[in-house]
């Protein structure tokens, strides 16, 4: 090299046991403050450095420049102890969204509103409550929702294992958030909760049903027949709590206990791996 | 072990019918499959891949029965898929779709893994972009992303629903390489519209046609089978079943029956392609 820009050269040992930490700190900051100015020191100290020190140093700043940024679902699933891949697999629920509890916010507030009207609008909300968790658990997984579909099918992970992880965690959050608005219901406790039991039946008899159908079609019958049930009991009884008295829970209890059994059968939950064509 | 047996397998949606009776054997090497678009080829990709069962007929993939859920899920284990139109989760980056389906593939080893993203990421030349958002990518990058994933895990067996298309001619070269370096010691199956593609890739080719195998052998004997159908001449021969004007001039003619005296010229795959197919192809090229 003609330009050289520095006159000395730090020797070989000092270099090695620069790369080693072995310096004194004012001797540390002296060589780096010459490295930064010298080539040919620069050179020096690659050489000293051993080989695996430098791959790992590497993978270390690759790992912190691409690895993948955890969204806020993910952060709280992994403080509540949940897996970071499992996190990761619920994280990309379209149901989990923001957006989606934001609209779940949005439907309860006007079943609240509603519910100031007297008994006819507490129904308007009870009717609701059971629908939206089958909502949720309906566009969470499954060729019409998912963009991954296929490819999550070709996968060795268990579909029906992805399809029930998914389901509880959209049960706990759309639950947990009609549960909040069940407390401001000007209605006794027993009406206010009288949505819980029908939300587990409904979602369960959704799953049951995707078993042969795609789950949007599963939930639009579901819901159907649950609103056309709810409304069918005002009408015949007058009374606007009829669906949700001991005949219309018992029915519940038994139509999740149902879905239940039929899901455990091991054929039923093979079906889940495969594509869904009608 | 032969990695894919097809035996006589059909499939039909409602009262259309997809698959008709198809039957493949392919090994190991790149194996192409051929047809106009509606002749089955992603409904049969799809059965290779797992996720879908045949009305009938036999399907053995690296010596499992897919119709079984334990041996199916061996099969996923050693399996790569690049469906049609893979989809993306919004506001993904490539390094955070390839690692997504990565946990999906069983790993859950968080370093491993990612030293396996970055593996597959380097293969399809995609390092420098990988925390990049997939929605930011062209269309030609996000063909590699889905292609990085299909390659997660070293898959014994790899299937590629039309690899190339919408990729522009350099692309596709680059494709065609990755591929080739796919297919030394494992068994790729892919689906394509571009004989070139066929041609320059594949040690095996079979033309389905209307839900059935017209044929199945290697790129040259399907050449062979339009050896004397193909000839040149001043006019545009009325025995021809397709014939165009090329550049020189000349009339480049396809069909059964040259007529007597005619300079008969050393076909292209496309050609035996086209007589394979029939009109209908012929409809749908134009």
């Amino acid at each position: 090299m003609s330009a050289e820009p520095t006159a000395w050269h730090a020797d070989t040992a000092t270099l090695s046991r620069y790369a080693r930490d072995d310096l004194a700190p004012a001797a540390a900051a002296s060589v780096e403050a010459h490295l930064l100015a010298c080539a040919r020191c620069r050179a020096g100290v690659a050489a000293a450095v051993p080989a695996p020190r430098l791959d790992a140093i590497w993978a270390a700043v690759a790992e912190a420049v691409d690895s993948p940024r955890m969204t806020l679902t993910e952060h709280l699933l992994v403080r509540l102890r949940v897996p970071d891949h499992t996190a990761r697999l619920l994280a990309a629920t379209p149901s989990l969204t923001t957006a989606w509890l934001l609209s779940v916010t949005v439907a309860l507030v006007f079943a609240l509103l509603a519910a100031q009207s007297g008994p006819r609008g507490v129904l308007v909300f009870l009717a609701l409550a059971p629908v939206l968790p089958v909502a949720g658990v309906a566009v969470a997984y499954g060729r019409d929702t998912d963009p991954t579909y296929d490819v999550a099918l070709a996968a060795p992970y268990s579909a029906f294992r992805l399809v029930l992880l998914r389901t509880a965690a959209v049960l706990l959050t759309t639950m947990a958030l009609v549960g909040l608005a069940a407390l401001l219901l000007p209605a006794a406790p027993a009406v206010a909760g009288a949505w819980l039991l029908p939300a587990l039946a409904l979602t369960g008899t959704t799953l049951a049903l995707s078993v042969r159908v795609r789950a949007p079609a599963a939930a639009g019958a579901v819901v159907a027949l649950w609103l056309g049930a709810v409304f069918a009991a005002v009408g015949a009884t007058g009374s606007p709590y009829a669906a949700f008295g001991a005949v219309g829970q018992t029915a519940c209890l038994a139509a999740l206990l149902i879905s239940i059994a039929f899901l455990s059968g091991l054929h039923r939950q093979a079906a889940f791996d495969l594509r869904r064509e009608s | 072990m032969t990695a894919v047996v097809v035996d006589e397998v059909t499939k039909s949606f409602g009262r259309t019918p997809a698959l008709a009776g198809v039957s493949l054997v392919a090994g190991t090497g790149v194996t192409g499959l051929l047809g106009p678009n509606g002749a089955g080829k992603t409904t049969l990709l799809r059965m290779l891949a797992t996720v879908l069962a045949p009305d009938a007929g036999r399907i053995r993939l690296l010596g499992h029965d897919p119709g079984k859920p334990d041996e199916r899920l061996e099969i996923r284990r050693r399996l790569g898929y690049l469906p049609q139109e893979p989809g993306f989760h919004r506001g993904f980056t490539a390094f955070e779709f390839v690692d997504y389906v990565a946990i999906l593939k069983e790993m859950t080893d968080r370093h491993a893994r990612h030293d396996e993203v970055r593996r597959v990421l380097d293969l399809v030349g995609l390092t420098t972009v990988s925390g990049k958002k997939i929605r930011a990518l062209s269309g030609g990058m996000r063909r590699r992303v889905g292609l990085a994933q299909a390659l997660l895990g070293e898959p014994d067996l790899v299937v590629l629903d039309e690899p190339t298309v919408g990729l522009d001619p350099e692309q596709r070269l680059r494709f065609r390489e990755m591929i080739s370096r796919i297919g030394e010691g494992r068994s790729v199956i892919l689906s394509t519209h571009q004989t070139e593609d066929v041609a320059a890739l594949c040690g095996t080719v079979a033309v389905i046609h209307a839900g059935r195998t017209v044929f199945d052998g290697t790129p040259a004997q399907l050449i062979e089978q339009a050896a004397g159908r193909v000839w040149l001449a001043r006019e545009r021969s009325p025995d021809a079943r397709l014939a165009w004007r090329t550049g020189t001039g000349e009339h480049r003619n396809i069909g059964d029956s040259p007529p007597a005296g005619v300079e008969l010229v050393a076909p292209t795959i496309e050609d035996a392609y086209l007589l394979l197919i029939g009109d209908e192809s012929v409809a749908v090229a134009a």
